[in-house]
């Protein structure tokens, strides 16, 4: 401790160079960080950018996302990039406070579909923020049975659904894993009216909790990932962990850009034949629902334009290298850039489709 | 084999020394934490492999949990949350003139813990991880409840220590009901206008080091901030430090690492219920338990060597699961996903190598931490012998760098720090117990969670008892809890009687 | 048979589920509470009968200077952070340039028999703790300080 240093220091008051030795090494370093301000002066963007997400969680999808495009930025932008996991709200709050481009938030689809869910905390992100450029996809949302479940397919759940089977799918309530819920039982209403009470939400958390209901038989299917439930499809049946995938929400044509070898040990041709269209959840009879979980950034609502196209632009200049796409598919994602004017438009299509989903089966 | 050989060079120890010595310190400033060391160093794993990357990550776990132990016994103030019932009997040490020894007897028992989990870790976690997932929402909830019954023999007086207990699970519950622990995102307790700031209630660690740190810094500032005289202060005044502190203590080291391990190893109860778990089982099982509270180094044993014993049992279900037992293993994730390696039932099975290397670092890093705070121990203990007016202000800035960065850079976390150093301050002055407050807080949303999923699934209070032969036998655990503190109480009421009058408010 | 189970049945409406454990805990912190009152209730009273409210603050020997000087400098101190920080963002600036001037305000309050000797400490403890935390956190291990 400093305070322990100076005091036996002093005790030996002759000893006066050390101190000078310190004050030099305090004056020193509060330079170096003040200086550090004038390095990127050509750049809009100011030379410490602070990226909050919408997750607490350090070890989740988001952080990981955030770090590799956060990574990205700070090399070739040559500026500091701290990715801060500060949770929805606190995130909302911070970029609500910062126009100058020092604080930007990135976050998926979860930033409007909280909204459409009636989530407090959630507003419309398309009226009070900025959207910026999207950047990633993760496909790897799933629903999962167990092994020795009598349900093999997703259809056998919609059929069991509509032949008066109660179906209790195990979900975190109100964000994207919701969604794949809600499409369930639209899938149902569609196909067998006035049945989709049979399919029922068991609200609960984190996987953890959501593997324990399946083990417990307190749930008949549950969402996870491919990411986090994927060696658990491999274990052999009378083990009592054993599980098997039903369905992988992604789009068919986002899917298909993984790398071939998939995850693990599943490949991505045995991945293909979980998502649309050989696993269908329709959505009105002809068409199948399907979603991407997108990674966008996301600004504050009068964040200065020449940072914004400053952001564009070197994103562009990334993904145009090509290394940010390998370092991406080798964690399971797919890269998606679309830089902001585009994003915005593609992302309120995105909410207003799902708006007519959510309000149809509330 | 040669995978292995290729992976332990020189480099590999070197960073585990490195991740052990950053863990410490992390783990003694009050106000950072295990998981907070290793999240902020988990972006210079990027440029390692996962080998190296994993090395230095267990030492700063292991250093982390290690490091707490520093300031909860030299300063009163738990460096992390789980050294909280280090501050019981290692602080009294430090009154009586033995930190050095206090300071041994931790280290020395954090070492046996630690061991005693990785080997547990290493023979058994398969088997452990199947046996854990038997516990479902109605255990989980017994074992709550059972780590709080024991509120009850923490506490001074037992009738304000469940008070406080209660009022702590409270204050926990401000907030929303989470909904990332599966709640349903509802406002409750707090009204509408103070949501920005209480949406997610208080955080524990500025709670904790405002009740523990701050409102002691008040509390001398009433008093006049006197030092005492130079000569007061002596390190080793008291008893040295012998190993044979150590004998009649096996049973204490084998069962508090246990509790440890075993607390560690379900995902979801909270590494803190571990050393409180411990500590009153080892005051309940002692002969003589009215020593406890003043300086008994059995007290000191029975935390650190739970507390480390957690580092193993956390790493039990990540490892043979891909589910992390605390907070600091859901970090360790993201080091095996960023590296492509996937955490899951088949972890183990499919990394040998990988495997192997974590339980030789795991291990390196116990003896590391030893040989490193055992030897710098002389220095460290200096620390009570500067003066309070030079000492004061650098604790309140280490708190406020460590409540600004526990969720990442939020304001009112820091203002947390001194709303409940103010609590702290005055609840004190009418008789509330801090302990068994900031153990309801800590415990309080698990049980809320857990009680209320358990009937929304089952639907009926009888599942509590009918559930499994685990929760009857947590039933007969708790049902002991409750009865030895009574019996011991009323035999406490009755020694008082013979001294004289008792003191409840006019402390 | 069924009426004895039946009697234990509950049923969790899902949209008020998060009032049920709190309303509980509020129960039982209220059934504390009186029970408190009651067993030590009479003591008190006869406590307060025996000395005035005064002589009893009087008793807790309340240094007004350090105690009010204390609690008064640490608000200003986090206040004052953010503010200050804006200046340059993201820098932890604000928490160095506040720190270095409450760490010297909490000491020279604390501080008894000052002289000159002590008077250099402070500052150079006020100067030195702050750079080197800063340095340390926000600079090696990048933690965000306001």
């Amino acid at each position: 401790m400093a305070a322990e240093l100076i005091f036996n220091l002093s005790k030996e008051t002759s000893k006066m160079k050390k101190i000078a030795v310190g004050l030099c090494f305090a004056v020193s370093t509060i330079a170096a960080g003040i200086s550090d301000q004038a390095i990127a002066a050509d750049s809009p963007l100011p030379s410490n950018v602070r990226v909050v997400i919408g997750s607490t969680s350090t070890g989740g999808d988001t952080y990981q996302v955030s770090a590799i495009v956060a990574d990205a930025l700070a090399q070739k932008l040559r500026i500091n990039a701290k990715v801060d996991a500060v949770g929805p709200t606190a995130a909302f709050q911070a970029i609500a406070k910062s126009d100058d481009g020092s604080t930007i938030m990135l976050f998926h689809d979860q930033s409007y579909v909280g909204h459409l869910y009636g989530v407090r905390g959630f507003s419309d992100i398309f009226k009070e923020y900025k959207i910026g450029p999207t950047v990633a996809i993760n496909p790897g949302d799933s629903f999962l049975v167990p092994t020795k479940s009598p349900y093999k397919t997703v259809d056998d759940l919609i059929q069991a659904a509509g032949h008066d089977k109660r179906i209790r799918v195990a979900i975190q309530p109100g964000g994207t894993s919701a969604l794949g819920y809600t499409a369930l039982k639209n899938a149902v209403s569609v196909r067998f009216p006035g049945k989709e009470g049979n399919v029922v939400a068991v609200n609960t958390g984190s996987q953890a909790d959501k593997n324990q209901l399946l083990f417990d038989g307190n749930a008949d299917v549950i969402n996870g990932s491919v990411q986090a439930n994927e060696q658990y499809t491999r274990l052999p049946a009378d083990d009592q962990k054993a599980m098997r995938f039903v369905w992988i929400t992604a789009r068919k044509q986002t899917l298909e850009q993984a790398n071939p070898e998939g995850l693990g040990q599943t490949s991505r041709e045995q991945l293909l034949a979980f998502a649309t269209p050989a696993a269908s959840v329709t959505l009105d009879g002809t068409k199948d629902w399907a979603f991407d979980k997108e990674f966008f950034l996301i600004y504050n609502k009068d964040m200065k334009p020449e940072v914004v196209a400053a952001l564009d632009k070197a994103l562009a200049e990334i993904y145009a290298e090509g290394t940010i796409q390998a370092t991406l598919k080798k964690s399971f994602f797919i890269p998606n850039f679309m830089p902001s004017a585009e994003a915005e438009k593609y992302l309120k299509e995105k909410n207003d489709e799902t708006k007519k989903l959510i309000d149809k089966i509330r | 084999m040669d995978a292995i050989f290729s992976s332990l060079d020189v480099t590999y120890f070197l960073l585990v020394s490195l991740g052990t010595i950053i863990g410490i310190l992390f783990g003694a400033i009050p106000g950072m934490t295990a998981t907070m060391a290793v999240a902020v160093c988990l972006p210079m794993t990027y440029a390692l492999d996962l080998n190296h990357g994993l090395a230095l990550l267990l030492g700063l776990y292991v250093g982390g949990i290690s490091g707490g132990l520093v300031p909860a016994i030299l300063i009163n103030i738990p460096g992390t949350p789980s050294s909280i019932t280090t501050t019981f009997d290692g602080y009294p040490m430090t009154k009586n003139g033995e930190p050095e020894k206090a300071l041994k007897i931790g280290i020395a028992s954090s070492l046996f813990g630690g061991l005693f989990s990785a080997a547990v870790l290493f023979y058994f976690a398969p088997t452990l991880a199947d046996w854990a997932i038997k516990f479902s929402y109605v255990e989980k909830f017994l074992i709550i409840l059972f780590a709080l019954t024991v509120i009850a023999s923490l506490c001074k007086s037992m009738l304000v220590g469940i008070f406080s207990g209660v009022l702590g699970i409270w204050v926990s519950l401000f907030g929303v009901y989470d909904m990332s622990k599966g709640g349903n995102g509802e406002l409750r307790i707090i009204p509408e206008f103070m949501s920005t700031y209480l949406e997610n209630g208080f955080s524990l660690l500025p709670l904790l080091i405002g009740l523990f740190g701050l409102s002691v810094i008040f509390d001398e500032a009433q008093k006049g901030v006197r030092d005492e005289p130079a000569d007061n202060v002596k390190l080793t005044s008291g008893r040295r430090f012998q190993w044979s502190v150590f004998m009649g203590q096996f049973a204490n080291l084998i069962r508090s690492s246990s509790i440890g391990t075993f607390v560690g190893m379900l995902p979801g109860v909270g590494g803190s219920a571990a050393s409180v778990l411990a500590y009153s089982q080892t005051k309940n099982f002692s002969k003589d338990p009215g020593k406890f509270g003043t300086g008994h180094p059995a007290g000191v044993i029975a935390s650190e060597s739970s507390n480390n014993g957690l580092t193993g049992g956390a790493l039990i279900p990540l490892l043979s699961l891909g589910i992390p037992g605390d907070s600091t293993t859901a970090v360790l994730i993201g080091a095996f996903t960023l590296q492509g390696i996937q955490v899951g039932p088949l972890f183990i099975g499919e990394n040998r190598a990988t495997w192997d290397i974590m339980m030789i670092g795991l291990v390196a890093a116990n003896l590391i931490m030893f040989g490193v705070m055992y030897f710098a121990i002389r220095h460290i203990a200096k620390v009570i012998t500067v003066p309070k007016y030079l000492l004061y202000p650098g604790i309140m800035m280490m708190c406020v760098v460590g409540a600004y960065a526990i969720n990442s850079g939020i304001m009112f976390d820091v203002w947390t720090l001194f709303i409940f150093g103010l609590f702290g301050f005055l609840g004190t002055k009418l008789g509330l117990e801090i302990a068994p407050f900031i153990i309801g807080f800590i415990l309080g949303p698990s049980a809320e969670v857990y009680f209320v999923k358990s009937l929304e699934s089952f639907g009926t209070l009888t599942i509590f008892f009918t559930k499994s032969p685990i929760a009857v036998f947590l039933w007969v655990l708790i049902a002991i809890s409750v009865g030895y503190s009574i019996y011991s109480t009323r035999k406490a009421k009755s020694h008082e009687r013979h001294a004289g009058n008792g003191e409840a408010f006019a402390k | 048979m069924t009426s004895i189970s039946d009697l234990f049945k509950v049923q969790i409406d899902f949209e008020r589920s998060h009032l049920l454990f709190p309303t509980m805990i509020e129960w039982l912190l209220a059934a504390m509470a009186l029970a408190i009152v009651v067993t030590h209730g009479p003591k008190w009273l006869a406590q307060l009968r025996g000395a005035s409210i005064g002589a009893r603050i009087k008793a807790w020997e309340v240094d007004k200077r350090r105690l009010f000087g204390c609690l008064a400098l640490t608000p200003v101190y986090f206040a004052a952070m953010e503010p200050v920080g804006s200046i340059y963002p993201n820098t932890g600036v604000g928490f160095l340039i506040t720190s270095y001037a409450y760490g010297f305000a909490l000491s020279w309050l604390f501080v008894r028999d000052n002289d000159r000797r002590k008077t250099l400490l402070m500052a150079l403890n006020a100067l030195i703790t702050p750079t080197i935390v800063w340095f340390l956190f926000a600079h090696v291990f990048r933690i965000t300080l306001p």
